[in-house]
């Protein structure tokens, strides 16, 4: 579904923050990148959702070069929960989950329907017409959670999306991605907290320096 | 088919609503915004109101520089006529009106009543006929001048060339200085309303990048700051249309003062001066707003 193949990032400063790196995901996977900070998992994320260039090296989704896919296309089918948020500040909790689906065009009756489903997924149902400022750091991680997969999009791809929360918040919503994946979609999330959950098995893709340093299921 | 119409339909209204957060969340910006460009339509439409109120007043000057033709006594009104006909077929004759002795003795007595009894004792109208000849351009006066000089039945011609050619040059001022302020106003205009545009999209690039960054095209996020350039411009058009008919009004005594000697002239097209200064607020809005946009993708 996914291939990177070599690729390298470096930054203008001259910081390289990735090297080499090739990795396949295939459709359903459930992938961990994990590693100590600045190993380069966030850039992973962003070549992969076409925020950051490859230095050097090619992508692949669904077999085509992501240089050939719009944007736009591209970020529709890939939801991602930041690990700043990315949030309207000055907007409600479900002005900010609905924007992918009023990009979409779909219905209002859509709209409603999986705004509710997401907020009760994420515990944040008396939050829906709070201001995101008004929230606190774990109910924002939750929202932009909420936002990253009220489309069903193919791919999910979260960055420390526990970092915010409360362990007993964490597995609750560790469990509910998981949920998600055995619904078919394909999740990779950038983690340096490793639980303990589920019963699927998980692809370890283990980073230092911005190398590829292990790979393996548990 | 239906399904696509269905989703634009829902993506429009969701634009709609958009603008409408936009707005309700850059309240402030908005003010400003529009303030900024109601001053520059009033500049810009003042400029022009002024500008060619001054212009074409000044124009009216050129009628207070005409040749002054005196016939020779005694000359048959035939040959006067023929004259006149003559004078009139000049290049750069606009008209030439014949004063008859007559005319000119009714008009000597208005101005001069005391010499009543003295001009009735005479036995002949004392005064010639004369003529008054308009011309197309001052700076042809000299040239007309000798030519009608020449003319058998003339006797004297009075033309004032040095008067005619500074009026020339002050109407020649009036007209640059017009055009340099206008466009000097025009520019300034679009760069406010531009600036003013720049100033909103930057109080919301980061909504902007987060649109990007969740997949929404550029139809999507640019749409609605179109949306709100036009509507501020037109809000700002017609708040600035009153005091633009305010200052067409007040404009005639500016002119008055700059131009004591012309006669007023007050034919400025309200209804293509408004439109004009919407269109353009329109254009520049709407060019202003993509830029900036682009710069946030």
């Amino acid at each position: 579904m996914i291939e990177l193949k070599d690729i390298e990032k470096t930054y203008p400063n001259g910081t390289v923050a990735l090297k080499k790196v090739s990795i396949k995901i295939e459709k359903g996977d459930f992938v961990i990148l994990s590693g100590e900070s600045g190993a380069g998992k966030t850039t992973l994320l962003k070549i992969i959702h076409g925020e950051e260039s490859p230095t050097s090296g090619n992508i692949f989704y669904n077999g085509e070069d992501v240089n050939k896919i719009h944007i736009s296309n591209l970020r529709r089918k890939i939801g991602f929960a930041y690990q700043d948020f990315m949030l309207i500040e000055d907007r409600t909790v479900v002005e900010n989950i609905t924007l992918p689906l009023q990009i979409k065009g779909e219905s209002f009756r859509d709209l409603s329907k999986k705004s509710q489903s997401a907020l009760k997924a994420m515990n944040i149902e008396d939050k829906t017409y709070k201001l995101v400022r008004e929230l606190s750091g774990g109910e924002k991680q939750r929202v932009s959670i909420a936002r990253a997969l009220i489309a069903n999009p193919e791919v999910l791809m979260l960055d420390e999306p526990t970092g915010n929360l409360d362990i007993d918040t964490a597995t609750e919503v560790m469990k509910y991605i998981e949920a998600i994946n055995e619904q078919g979609a394909t999740i990779i999330m950038a983690t340096h907290h490793m639980f303990d959950w589920g019963t699927k098995p998980k692809k370890i893709i283990r980073l230092k320096d911005g190398r590829v340093v292990k790979k393996e299921y548990v | 088919m239906e399904g696509w119409s269905r989703k634009n339909m829902y993506r429009t209204f969701y634009i709609l609503r958009q603008t409408g957060l936009l707005i309700k969340q850059s309240k402030k910006i908005i003010f400003v915004t529009v303030l900024f460009l109601i001053i520059g339509m009033l500049t810009l439409g003042s400029t022009y109101i002024v500008g060619q109120k001054l212009f074409q007043s000044s124009l009216s000057l050129k009628q207070k520089v005409n040749i002054h033709v005196f016939f020779k006594l005694d000359t048959a009104e035939n040959d006067i006529k023929n004259t006149i006909e003559t004078i009139k077929n000049i290049y750069g004759v606009k008209s030439a009106e014949l004063i008859t002795n007559e005319q000119a003795k009714e008009e000597f007595l208005q101005i001069f009543p005391q010499y009543k009894d003295m001009l009735e004792s005479l036995k002949r109208n004392p005064l010639p006929y004369t003529a008054n000849i308009e011309l197309t351009e001052l700076t042809d006066g000299d040239r007309i001048t000798e030519i009608v000089k020449n003319l058998p039945t003339i006797d004297t011609v009075v033309f004032s060339g040095e008067t005619a050619k500074k009026l020339d040059n002050l109407i020649k001022l009036i007209w640059m200085l017009f055009v340099a302020i206008l466009v000097v106003v025009s520019a300034e205009f679009a760069f406010t309303t531009q600036s003013s545009i720049s100033f909103l999209v930057d109080f919301r690039k980061t909504e902007i990048k987060i649109l990007n960054l969740i997949g929404a095209d550029k139809f999507f996020i640019e749409l609605p700051f179109v949306l709100i350039s036009v509507l501020f411009s037109f809000i700002a058009w017609l708040i600035s249309l009153f005091f633009l008919f305010k200052i067409n009004i007040w404009s005639n005594a500016i002119v008055k003062d700059l131009l004591p000697f012309a006669t007023i002239v007050n034919n400025v097209n309200m209804l293509q001066v408004s439109l004009g200064v919407l269109i353009l607020s329109l254009a520049v809005s709407i060019v202003g707003s993509f830029g900036p946009l682009r710069g946030k993708d």
